[in-house]
Formats: structure tokens, sequence, C-alpha cells
């Protein structure tokens, strides 16, 4: 049976939702199982949102943001790898694969990155299956 | 359930979203979706039609939000605001969904994906949709002034576009002078027109421009964020030179003695004064002196002698200045010339390179000539004072008080009880060291300031020190150590005849008694006034002389030259033996031998005693007619009486407050080996002016602050100053004082009879100048304008801007780790050097000569691409990008040689592809083939010297013929890379970044080139990319206009999507401000919480993910509103299960 396994994508506005854009414009094909939210920066995001995905039953979470360093609010990727590494162990205890959840660096610039990213996502969200959450 | 008003307008985008993603489905859903009036789609709903459109239907409809799907926010989110605004929405109450670039576009082969994607991006944006919330649109006043940052081409381009304008201008460069690279270069293409003609206006403009103020010579110390812009931190380095005052004559270059290398020249060697201005149109027109850290010399000097000053004059055989620099700091300089411990010499930097300079020997040939020609020293105009100070004693540390303090004004009276004023000098010192006359000169130095000296006369016997300490305003304790030690009567055989103190016959002897000196005498101690005692005996008659002290032989406290000079009279020297006993031909009667123990090693006690550990040995015997103690010398403060208890420490010297010389009893101060213990006579002079300054201020009422010092960098590194002049040291043997025959020494003539002037001048020309500027201060006197300051200190002005533009510039790689030969041989060069040696006024006056001989080069090899177009970045720092004026500048360069200066020469340009691509560029490569120029494709594989010839010889494989040629060059010339200067902390500070390449990334390389990332940081010129002239003038202009577009009149619209405190759940605990980049979130203290200012807010969300109790949220990005958008983000297609 083809499983399609949904996936929630959470993109900075400046490097990872414009970095989907150029693949976009580029015309780079990629899964449309992603679905892009955008937030001015990755450091908006708390736990209580990718948890709260994870409950929906999305299959996997990517973020999408600068490349440490090049944050255009300075640190809020690196706050966000922070929150990434902290529910990797939640999702762990949840008894949800650590590597459902990803954090990838994205510039504006690198539209095929992304396309390349998410494909590798989706086929490795593939490989594992629905989400253990989707039979609870 | 709230009742919404929901118009959802959906694109075709002329068949981009709609051959794609089917719209009638999109457009059904929404038609479902609660409280949505209107769904519909349109060809291009950015059209003027499609715009229409929408705003009928909000008022049609009174719809109260909007839903619009089409092509990324990023494109039109803007145009959409301001167009449902138009139609009286708020604008906030907008969602986009992205249907062209995230799903028609990559899911171009799967529209029925591409359709169910669509579904949900829309279901997700009506999701949020409906808790959107107006906001209210607010304006900020802003700061229009503008900071400017690098003094190159573009910044001062920019600068006075902005001026223009009518915007404030602050522009900031680190050079002493604005100008950058462009000013060394000597012509610019395609024109041939020269730089500095074309520069030197705009600069002058600069100058001119009330709107313009430059902040030369300074760097940016600290950015902070503020509600109006940015308060900048600006350091401004000291020129030394008072900026307002500053005339810009050039006395001070004209008469300053020092040569330092001239940076200006790339490092084409040559030199420029200490006291400098780099180029005859530098602006602003003024004079900088270069100080780096205070020369060793100077440090290591108790009075800090400038050295290295007298040292830089008597080099140009200026001896007259030359005395008057070290009478300056040092009030007995012809007993210094003669008698100093001179530690200058023991830390002069030349010592590791060769030998020490022979410093106080240049310093005695300076007061030999001054002596000889009638010199007497400079004294300033002197107001007098109502003050009197006393001071008791007249050696050093008494007269460097009295000089220090009539140089004041104060009326000072020298109390001395012996005849002759001087104490040890005149009394300690033997007179084939220092005859009297020398002391005697200086001495007049002083009285000739009105210092009176009285002598013969002893405190608390002659005169009261009662009467001192009431008739004064401060008193001053110079006394010394006039008794001396003996050894422990325990000792057995102390009573015997025969048994001397050392310090009491040395002033026997100066006093010119004769006492009897035997033939066989043993001196007792390692200090320099034992080695005094030895060799005065020997001069009395004594023919075997011993000399035994506790020491090992390196750590005898006596001066090094001075042992030496009593093993060269034939002294004999045994270290390490203490006296056990002293042993006579009878009790009581004369002494025959000592006997002495060998020394194991000394212990310091807690208490500061030496107590030696003796060897078990039989003890060793030394046969003798005479023994001379010459153990220490003690003080006696006898005089003070008990009505003064001055307070003493544990080895009864008087004890000072800490880093002082003020004792524990008010007006009373003390100095010199009174107060240190033995030591040198310089120290004890620096204790007496110490004595002064704090007398001065003690009278003054007020408080000593510690010496100033004309230098602001005190930790030398001597290994810097070695490594920077490497290459151009030459070893030079130091100079030796010439001395008197050994023959001659049987009487008190002066041993060392002193520098002819070619001696002096060959030692002082051997000086490394540590300190580039000497500290002379002959400028200071020369400066009409009074505008020179030798103790000006950095300091730190803030200005506050509303933008600014980083015009930060470029620099040339460095090519010394690339194969071909630069760093190597001296005659491999880069195009920015070359550019020095056209240049008229440059460091060879315009010839093209050889660095190696002199000679003039005629064969010219040019290497392009050095540095840049790499290939793989980062082999040896080399770039992967082109550097783009190079071709250009290699092009320049070989027309103007063949032009303007050799025209026989012959020129090969060794190049990879030449890129002439500018306006009137192809025609000058054009023009420059016409002159015989040859052109090898390829680059060299080797460059290497000929070692008989001096030649270089170029190896290349010239593609273009398929030969292999070895090219005999004069010279070669690298077109090394263009690449960023080193501004990578200062990007941060503002807090921009680099691109790959390390140039400052902008905000988007084609339609924003000059902006950055933050909203009011503007870039241009080379600081973004390589560029030539034109273009960067081109880019200036665009960085100036962006900014004083975003500046405007001075208002301008705030982000309102930022976050905001519900002071109800906020509990002040300060995670948010502590991780705000944007010092935006400030804990008000004493409302205990959170206030966000608006101004600074950037709205990135981070304090609301860092708050602990959910206070902190982010408009139009709330917790809801996430949840929301994500909630229809997911597929609940329940046959997913089953998998």
């Amino acid at each position: 049976m083809d499983y399609e396994p949904d996936i929630l994508g959470l993109a900075c506005n400046w490097c990872g939702y414009a970095g989907a854009d150029q693949a976009g414009m580029n015309k780079l094909q990629y899964p449309a199982n992603i679905k892009l939210m955008r937030v001015m920066c990755l450091g908006r995001i708390d736990t209580t949102l990718v948890l709260e995905a994870f409950r929906k039953k999305f299959d996997g979470v990517m973020l999408v943001g600068c490349h440490i360093g090049d944050c255009h609010y300075v640190s809020g990727n690196k706050n966000a790898v922070l929150v990434v590494e902290r529910l990797k162990s939640i999702l762990s205890i949840l008894g949800v694969e650590p590597q459902r959840l990803r954090i990838e660096e994205v510039s504006g610039g690198e539209g095929p990155k992304f396309a390349v990213v998410t494909k590798e996502f989706t086929a490795e969200l593939k490989e594992l299956g629905p989400s253990p959450l989707r039979q609870v | 359930m709230s009742n919404k008003k929901i118009g959802v307008f959906l694109c075709c985008c002329g068949g981009n979203i709609s051959q794609v993603v089917d719209l009638d489905e999109l457009k059904a859903f929404a038609k479902k979706y609660p409280d949505v009036l209107v769904s519909e789609y349109q060809a291009f709903t950015c059209s003027a039609d499609g715009q229409g459109t929408i705003q009928e239907a909000i008022k049609e409809h009174n719809l109260d939000s909007v839903v619009i799907g089409c092509c990324t926010p990023k494109q039109y989110e803007e145009l959409y605001r301001e167009c449902i605004h138009d139609a009286g929405l708020n604008p906030y109450l907008l969602e986009m969904v992205n249907l062209r670039e995230q799903c028609s576009y990559p899911h171009h082969y799967e529209p029925e994906k591409a359709t169910k994607k669509g579904v949900k991006l829309l279901e997700a944006a009506l999701n949020k949709v409906r808790l959107l919330q107006s906001l209210e649109v607010k304006t900020a006043k802003v700061n229009r002034d503008v900071a400017v940052i690098g003094g190159g081409i573009a910044g001062v381009t920019a600068s006075l576009m902005l001026a223009k304008l009518g915007h404030k201008v602050f522009l900031i460069e680190k050079e002493p002078t604005i100008g950058g690279n462009m000013a060394k270069l000597v012509k610019t293409f395609p024109t041939d027109d020269c730089a500095m003609c074309t520069l030197s206006p705009k600069l002058d403009e600069i100058n001119k421009n009330k709107n313009v103020t430059l902040l030369t010579y300074s760097e940016i110390d600290n950015v902070q964020k503020t509600p109006e812009g940015v308060r900048i931190k600006v350091l401004r380095k000291s020129r030394y030179v008072e900026e307002d005052k500053c005339t810009g004559c050039g006395k001070c270059t004209e008469v300053c003695p020092v040569d330092i290398i001239n940076d200006y020249n790339m490092g084409i060697a040559s030199t420029k004064k200490a006291a400098f201005k780099e180029f005859a149109a530098a602006v602003p027109n003024k004079y900088t002196i270069s100080k780096k850290a205070m020369a060793p010399c100077k440090s290591a000097c108790p009075v800090n002698q400038a050295a290295q000053g007298y040292l830089a004059l008597v080099a140009q055989k200026r001896f007259e200045e030359a005395f008057q620099v070290i009478y300056r700091d040092n009030p007995l300089p012809t007993v210094c010339g003669r008698v100093c411990n001179h530690v200058c010499e023991t830390e002069c930097t030349r010592k590791d390179v060769d030998a020490p300079l022979a410093i106080c020997d240049v310093k005695r040939f300076c007061t030999d000539y001054a002596i000889e020609h009638g010199i007497v020293p400079t004294v300033p105009q002197i107001d007098k004072l109502d003050k009197k100070v006393a001071i008791i004693g007249s050696g050093p540390a008494g007269l460097g008080c009295a000089h220090a303090l009539a140089m004041k004004g104060y009326q000072v009276k020298v109390y001395e009880q012996n005849e002759r004023a001087g104490g040890m000098l005149s009394y300690g010192i033997p007179s084939y060291r220092l005859p009297d006359e020398f002391f005697d000169t200086d001495l007049g130095y002083i009285k000739n300031l009105g210092v009176e000296v009285i002598l013969n006369t002893t405190v608390g016997r002659d005169i009261s020190f009662e009467d001192l300490y009431q008739k004064n305003d401060a008193v001053f304790l110079g006394t010394g150590l006039q008794d001396s030690a003996m050894l422990p009567k325990v000792i057995p055989g102390s009573d015997l005849k025969g048994l001397i103190a050392g310090g009491d016959f040395l002033w026997q002897v100066r006093r010119g008694e004769k006492p009897q000196v035997k033939e066989n005498v043993v001196v007792i101690g390692g200090g320099n006034v034992a080695i005094d005692v030895a060799r005065t005996v020997k001069r009395m008659g004594a023919k075997t002389i011993t000399l035994v002290c506790l020491e090992t032989f390196e750590n005898m406290p006596a001066i090094d030259f001075e042992i030496e000079e009593a093993q060269h009279e034939g002294i004999n020297i045994r270290p390490a033996l203490s006296t056990k006993a002293f042993v006579g031909d009878k009790a009581g009667g004369e002494i025959t031998a000592i006997e002495c123990l060998e020394v194991e090693r000394i212990d310091i006690h807690a208490d500061g005693r030496f107590v030696p550990v003796l060897k078990d040995e039989p003890p060793q015997k030394i046969d003798c007619q005479q023994v001379y103690v010459a153990i220490g010398q003690r003080a006696n403060l006898e005089f003070l009486g008990g009505q003064y208890p001055v307070e003493l420490d544990n080895r009864r010297l008087i004890k000072t407050k800490e880093n002082s010389t003020a004792t524990n009893i008010e007006k009373i101060f003390a100095g010199g080996d009174v107060m240190t213990g033995a030591a040198s006579v310089i120290g004890a002079v620096s204790k007496g002016q110490m004595a002064a300054e704090e007398i001065d201020c003690y009278i003054k009422g007020e408080v000593y602050e510690g010496k100033d010092q004309p230098y602001q960098d005190l930790d030398y590194d001597r290994q810097m100053i070695i490594e920077k002049k490497q290459g151009r040291i030459e070893s030079v043997p130091r100079v030796k004082m010439p001395e008197i025959g050994l023959d001659k020494r049987n009487d008190f003539t002066e041993v060392a009879t002193g520098f002819s002037e070619e001696m002096a001048v060959k030692e002082a020309l051997r000086c490394l100048q540590c300190g580039d500027c000497s500290d002379c201060r002959v400028c200071e006197a020369a400066c009409e304008a009074e505008a020179i300051d030798h103790f000006q200190k950095d300091r730190f002005e803030e200005i506050d801007v509303g933008a600014v533009v980083v015009a930060t510039g470029f620099k040339e790689f460095d090519p010394t780790n690339l194969h071909y030969g630069y760093g190597k041989y001296p005659d491999v060069l880069t195009q920015m050097q070359f550019a020095r040696l056209l240049d008229p006024v440059g460091p060879t006056g315009g010839k093209v000569l050889r660095a190696s001989n002199g000679e003039p080069a005629k064969k010219i090899v040019m290497v392009q691409c050095v540095g840049s177009r790499s290939g793989d970045q980062g082999t040896e720092g080399t770039h992967a990008y082109c550097s783009r004026v190079c071709c250009m500048v290699a092009l320049k360069h070989a027309n103007l040689v063949k032009k303007y200066f050799t025209p026989d020469a012959e020129i090969y340009i060794c190049y990879i592809d030449i890129r002439a691509f500018g306006k009137g560029y192809e025609e000058y490569f054009d023009q420059v083939k016409g002159r015989g120029i040859k052109f090898i494709k390829g680059l060299p594989g080797d460059i290497r010297e000929d070692k008989k010839s001096g030649q270089l010889v170029v190896t290349v494989d010239d593609a273009n013929t398929n030969t292999l040629l070895n090219i005999d060059a004069d010279l070669v010339v690298l077109s090394s890379a263009t690449e960023p200067t080193d501004n990578l902390a200062l990007l941060k500070k503002f807090g921009i970044g680099r691109d790959e390449s390390g140039f400052v990334k902008e905000f988007h390389q084609k339609i924003r080139p000059t902006d950055t990332m933050v909203k009011n940081v503007f870039v241009c010129g080379s600081a973004q990319a390589p560029k030539d002239i034109p273009d960067t003038i081109a880019q200036a202009g665009s960085a100036a206009a962006s900014a004083a577009g975003y500046l405007g009149d001075g208002f301008i619209v705030l982000n309102p999507m930022i976050a905001t405190v519900n002071a109800e759940l906020c509990r002040a605990c300060g995670r948010c401000e502590e991780g705000c980049e944007f010092q935006a979130a400030k804990v008000n203290k004493d409302k205990l919480y959170t206030e966000i200012e608006c101004t600074m807010c950037e709205g990135c969300g981070k304090c609301a993910v860092l708050c602990p109790t959910g206070a902190i949220s982010v408009c139009s990005s709330t917790n809801d509103q996430l949840a929301a958008l994500m909630n229809g983000l997911f597929i609940d297609d329940t046959t997913k299960k089953s998998s």
C-alpha cells in the first residue's frame, strides 16, 4: 500500500521559506507531502507547537531556517536548535522516533538544498512508516 | 463562534497556478468553510483589475478579513495589505496562501497532490484569518543623522551625497587621513587621469561641508540600538597633536629626529618621520605622532629618561638638543653619564639582536659636549611661589627633590652636614669614577634655579628639626645611609687591629685624608661599596687585594661593569665565602689572616633577613694585613629627636606609605636610600622627584595620582619590534668606552675618557627606535600653534545616528604563501606596491627601480589572478571569485610604464583571460596592445632567482603558442586579489554578516545590493564585493539614497507585528531581556513586568519562547493563531492508518 507521510514544515521568513520559494521558482520538484508554515524566525518555535503537531498525528516535522551565524535576528536559530534537542528527548520518551523531527539550514539562495532535504526527509519517513501516535 | 465575514480570492496567475491546481475545488472548499461570504478566482489578483475586484467585494459584502491565494507572500504581501487598507480594512487582517512557489511550481507533474495540498494550505489560512486582529500602524521618530564607516572613495562619495540631501554625516575613518586605497593609486583607468586630482577635490569638500563631521584616526568601539537608531561609541585614537590647533605647517616633521617605516607605501622600503602626515593633500590637514609602547630603555629608567630621544638627536649630530632632552628628565646628567647603573641598557631591545646600546656613554658624551661648548640647561620661565620646603641631605634624592620643587617655583633650602654637597656622590663614589668637578657642574645647574644649599650644618645639632618643621611647608628627608655596618662582634678576632669600615674609609679618602693602606688586604662585601673600596685601596698602594662575599659571582649586587673593571685591575674575587674568624698574631694584636667557610646557599627568612647555609668543610685561610668590611650601610636618624616619631621598618629605614614618599607624619616626606635601602643614584633621584610631586600636591591640597606618561601603552613587546624590522637590522658592534691604561691607574685620575663625536654618533645610530616617537619633544618647541600634546590620551565619543553606511573597502591579498617568490625575492611586488613605485611623489620619486640593487627595471613580468579565481576556495587563503579590477590595473600599469617611464621596457602579462568589461575598457585594452606589450596565456609555474645574475627567471607555458618560456625579469608584479578588510568584528557590532567570500552580505545581490539584513545599515563599494572606482561611486550613491529613503523626513513606519506582554502573567524574571538581541524587552523594575520598546522590537518571537509563563505573545503570530494554522495543514486521511 502506498503510504504518504504527512509532513509539517516550519520555515523562517528570511531563509527557509525563501529557500522553498526559490526551489519553486526554479521548478525543482519535491514531494507534496510537506506543507510549510511561515514564521518570522525559528526562534518563535516552542516545544508546545511541535508536540501539538505530533499529537495532531503529523508523521514528521521539519524546521528550516538560516545557517547558524546568519540568523536575521542574530540568535533565533541557535535557540531553535536547543528546542529541537529538547524535543527529541521528549519524543523518545513518548515512543516517537526522534528522526521524525529535523532541523535544516537552508538559506534564501539554497532552493536546490530545500528540494533535496525535503525529498530525503519524505523518503526517510516512508521508511519509518506512519507515526506511532497515529495508532493511539 | 465569531461572526466573521471572510473573502477568499484566488489567482490563476495566467495559468501558472490554475493549470496545476484545481482552483474550482479550492473555491468550492472555501465556499463551504464557515463565515466565508465570497470565494472566487481571477486571472491576476495582483493586476489593477484583480485588486479592484477585491476592494469592491470588501465594500459590497462588508468583509472583515481576506485570504488571497496566489504567489509567495514575500512578493506581494505588502501590495495586498495596501490594497485592502485602501478599501477600508485594517491591513493586518490578511492571510496569504502560497499557491505558486510552494504548490503549483514544485508539484507541477502531480496536479492532484498539488490540489490536495492547496486545499490544506487554504484551510490553514482560513483557520488563522479568523483569529487575526487589527493592528495599529505606528510611526516613530528616527534620527536623521548618518554614520559612514570608511573614508575611501565609497565612504567619501556616500557622505557627500547624504550631506547634500540634508543629513548630518559622521564620517569615521581608522587612519589619520581619509582617501583610502584610491589615494595610493597613481592614475586610474581607463582615462589615465591622476587619482589624487580626481580624489582630492572630494576630500576637500568633505573638509568644508558643514554637514559632515570628520572623525579620523577613529574606530568603532561599541554599537547600541536606541529607539531612534543606534548609538555608536567611537574610539578617538590620540594623534598627540590637537586637531583644532594644528595648522598643518609641518614644522614638527622638520625637526623630528625619528625615522619610522612608512606603511603608506605598502611595504616598499621607505621611511617617514614619527611626526607625519600621510600625503600632501591629506584630509584633515593635520599631523599625527606615531607612538608605540614606551620604549624599554625609557620604561626601565627610574626617572624615565627619554633615552631613545637623545640617541635619535645625537645620531643627527644635534648634540645641544640632546643635552636638553637629557636634562628635562634628569637633574644630574653629568653625574649619571658617569656613574649610572643604566638599567636602560639591561632592557635595550638591541640586546636580542647583537649588544645593547651604550646609552650611558652617549649621555656622558652629551654632557661633556655641553661643558666643552658652554651649554647650560634651558630653563622655562618659573613663577615663584610663596611656599618653602626644607630638604635634609644633598645626595641624589635631596637634589632630585630640590630641583623638581624649584622648577615648580618653590623656595628650597638643602641642609648638608658636610663641607661638600652630594652625599655619596662626593664621599662614597671614588673620584676615579666621578671627579668632583662633574658633580659641581650639575650642582651649579640646580643652584641656578635658586636652590640654596647650606653646608656644614647638621640638623639636630646646628639647627633643630623642630625649627625646620615649623618654618617650612614641607620637609624632605634624603639623608641616605651614612653609617657603615660591621660584622657581628661574636666573630672571633673582632677586636684585632686592622679591621676597617669600608664606607668610612672611602669617606676619609674623599675628604683628602690619607689613611694607611697595607700591601695585602681583604675586602668583605659584594656590593658597589666593596668594589669601590677594593679599587681605591689598589690606588693607595695595596698589592694583593682579595674580595670575599657571601653571594655567588652571578648574584653579586655590584654593577656588572664595575666588577669587570675590578677584575681587570687585578682584584681577586672569591665569591660564596662567609667569614668565620679573624686571625691575629696575638689577642688584640695585628690581623694576619681571615678564615672563611664556603656558602652552600642563602636562605631568605620570613623577616627578610639573609641567612647563609655553610658547607661542612674545613675553613679556608686568606692571609692579609688589613680587612675592609663593606657589607652595607645603615641609616642614622638621630637628628629627628623624639618629637617626630617617623615610622621605621624592620631594616631601620624610614617607612613610607605604599607607592608614596609620604611618611606617617604630616608634612614629612622621605626618599632615596634612607627609605629604599642602598640603591642606585638614579633610583634616589626618582624618589626625590616623586616626593616633589607629592609635596606639590600636598601643599596645593590635591591628590597625587602617579606620574603621567607620554605613552599610553606601557607594556612593550620586544619581539614585535625585532620582527617588524626583520631584515632591516644589520649587526653593528657596540662602541667601547675608551679608558686609561692599567699602568696609569695608580692615582685617582678618571678611568673612562669619554666618546668622541664620531663614536657617539656611530653608537646612537644603532638605536632601533622602539617607541616610534622617541619622546624627545623637540616638536613641542617647534610647534608655534602649541598643538602638540605628548600626554594626550585616547578618548571615546558617542554619536547618535539613524542609519549607517558601511564602506570599509578592501585590502590586497598577501601572496607570500603562493609559489611566486613574494616575500622571498625583493623584486617580486604586488600591483599596489607597483603603484607606489609609479607615483612621482612616492618612495622612488616615480622611478621604476629594483629593490634588490636600485637599478632601473627594464623587463617586467606581470602575473594575473594571483589569489583570485583559484577554484577550490581556501588553498593558502586564495579566493574563488574574480577580483574584477586586476586585469585593468595590469593594463594600466603596463601602459603607464611604456608611456611615461621606460618606453623601451619589455612587459609581459601572464593571464588566464583578460576581462575588460567596463565602459571604454575594451578600447583601453586595444590601446595597450598597440604598445607592444606581450600577452602570455598561462600563469607561471615557477619564479626563481638566478643566483649569479640576480635576475628573476619566470617559467611559464604559453598556451597561445604552446611553448615553454623562461623569461629573465628585473621585476615581477603580482596582480594580487582584492579581499575584504578585517572588519568581521565591526560587522557583528551592527548585526550584519559576511557572505561566503567574506564581503558584507547584502539584502539581495541583484535588487537590493546596498541594503543589508539590518534595516538601517547600508553597504557600498569594495566592502560589498570587489569593484572598480566608477562602480564604487555608483554604489555609494545608491547606498546614500537608500539611507536617505529609509530616514525620510525623520519618521519611519513601525512594524506592528511585534511582541506584547500580558502584565498579569509576567513575573519579571528577565529571561526575555537577557535573550533579546535588540534590547527591546526591558523589565520595568518598578512595575515588575516586562515592557517592549516598539521602535526596537523586530518581531522575531524569541522572547515568547523564552517566557516561562506565556506572558509574551507576538501580534499576528500568537500561539492560538499558529496552532490554528497548523491544524489546517494536517491531512486527516483515515485510510493511511491501515498501512
